[in-house]
């Protein structure tokens, strides 16, 4: 296959592809990675505008799921880096506001699932992105091995770590193992 | 896919509290309109406030419970860029109701008309260091300074990043994510700073090292 990739034309086609088929589930993605809306539609947009131009190419991919994911999530690991100011933000007064019918149970839900949710977002980036595409997309570790271009063995160990980090700052796991 | 005794109880949890953040999700319909003025206006957007989708939706065909409109307060409050947020805020205050879902502060016209201005997130960040202000206040300030016809101090697209002409000139070449990582593992370098590095070889006329 040969194609010239200084000659692909800017055509209409094929970001009406990317939008229909891929754009709300790479949203939905990168607001979970990121924990943001607005950094998920700015990291969204500054991709697709990339994989627009090169789509005639990525179509021909088996998964191109799996390749706009990859690139959101390197996006995504580059923007942090570069981003050092974003690790705190005030989310929790928006996530209460979401749920301002909450009472009772559901209000402990929303603060339990709040606490859970600043424990992954002190994961080393890769092990977050690991867990948000195996809990979250659902991916195998095979397929996330892919979005990340590491091994599946890289995969189970960054989810492992992962996994034990949050076991240790859960108390209540914590009471659990005694 | 359980690995500790424990975990399954804690993967639930995990699972829960990453669900609850998809709330938060934008709205398609919008990214999709920024993406089309972006394509449209690659070099120098022009400031276009975006079409206001369900404006003609009639008020009474929508308040016919008060629970329905409860539900869609609370909805349009989880998601304020969602297009059903869009929609209620058109619905509420055409029955004399002043509310929005948007974050305090921070309108749904200047953030139409900052984002169609074609401002980065870098153009952010430097608004932010140039007002010592934080996110929302940024963009609800260069927004309105648009919406008055005033020019907010930096101009939509000019913050370039440290190493965006390499990364642009390497996308450009035509190069594909599959030989940034082999160039990655070649260079022993991680994605971006792979980028930058062939970047800067294709712009000094070099070849890089594929096949």
């Amino acid at each position: 296959m040969s194609v010239d990739s200084a000659a692909i034309p800017v055509v209409e086609p094929a970001l009406d592809d990317l939008v229909r088929v891929h754009l709300a589930g790479l949203l939905r993605y990168a607001t979970v990675l990121t924990g943001d809306g607005h950094t998920a539609a700015d990291l969204v947009q500054e991709v697709l505008l990339r994989a627009h131009v090169r789509w005639t190419r990525i179509a021909l991919l088996e998964r191109p799921d799996l390749y706009l994911r990859r690139m959101v999530t390197n996006e995504h690991l580059s923007w942090r880096r570069r981003w050092h100011v974003r690790t705190i933000r005030p989310a929790t007064d928006e996530v209460l506001a979401a749920h301002s019918d909450a009472h009772g149970d559901h209000a402990d839900d929303v603060v339990h699932q709040d606490a859970m949710w600043r424990r992954l977002e002190a994961l080393p980036p890769r092990q977050r992105a690991v867990l948000v595409l195996r809990y979250y997309e659902g991916l195998s570790d095979m397929e996330i091995s892919q979005v990340l271009g590491t091994s599946p063995a890289t995969v189970r160990s960054h989810a492992s770590r992962a996994l034990a980090t949050l076991r240790d700052t859960d108390s209540s796991t914590r009471t659990e193992k005694r | 896919m359980s690995e500790h005794p424990h975990d399954d109880e804690l993967i639930a949890r995990i699972t829960r509290a990453l669900h609850s953040r998809d709330a938060e999700q934008p709205d398609p319909a919008l990214v999709a309109a920024r993406l089309r003025a972006e394509l449209a206006h690659p070099p120098e957007a022009t400031v276009t406030t975006l079409r206001r989708r369900g404006g003609k939706l009639v008020a009474a065909g929508v308040v016919t419970s008060a629970l329905a409109v409860a539900g869609a307060g609370a909805a349009a409050a989880a998601n304020p860029y969602s297009d059903a947020a869009r929609r209620f805020e058109v619905v509420v205050q055409s029955v004399g109701i002043d509310w929005s879902a948007m974050p305090a502060g921070y309108t749904r016209e200047q953030y139409e008309a900052f984002w169609a201005a074609g401002y980065t997130p870098e153009d952010v960040t430097a608004l932010e260091e140039l007002w010592h202000t934080d996110t929302t206040e940024t963009k609800a300030r260069a927004g309105q300074l648009l919406l008055d016809g005033d020019t907010p101090p930096v101009a939509p697209g000019r913050v370039a990043l440290p190493g965006q002409a390499e990364a642009d000139a390497f996308w450009s070449a035509g190069y594909t994510i599959e030989d940034v990582e082999t160039l990655s593992a070649l260079w022993q370098t991680d994605p971006f700073e792979t980028k930058a590095r062939a970047g800067r070889l294709i712009l000094d006329g070099q070849q890089l090292p594929l096949d």
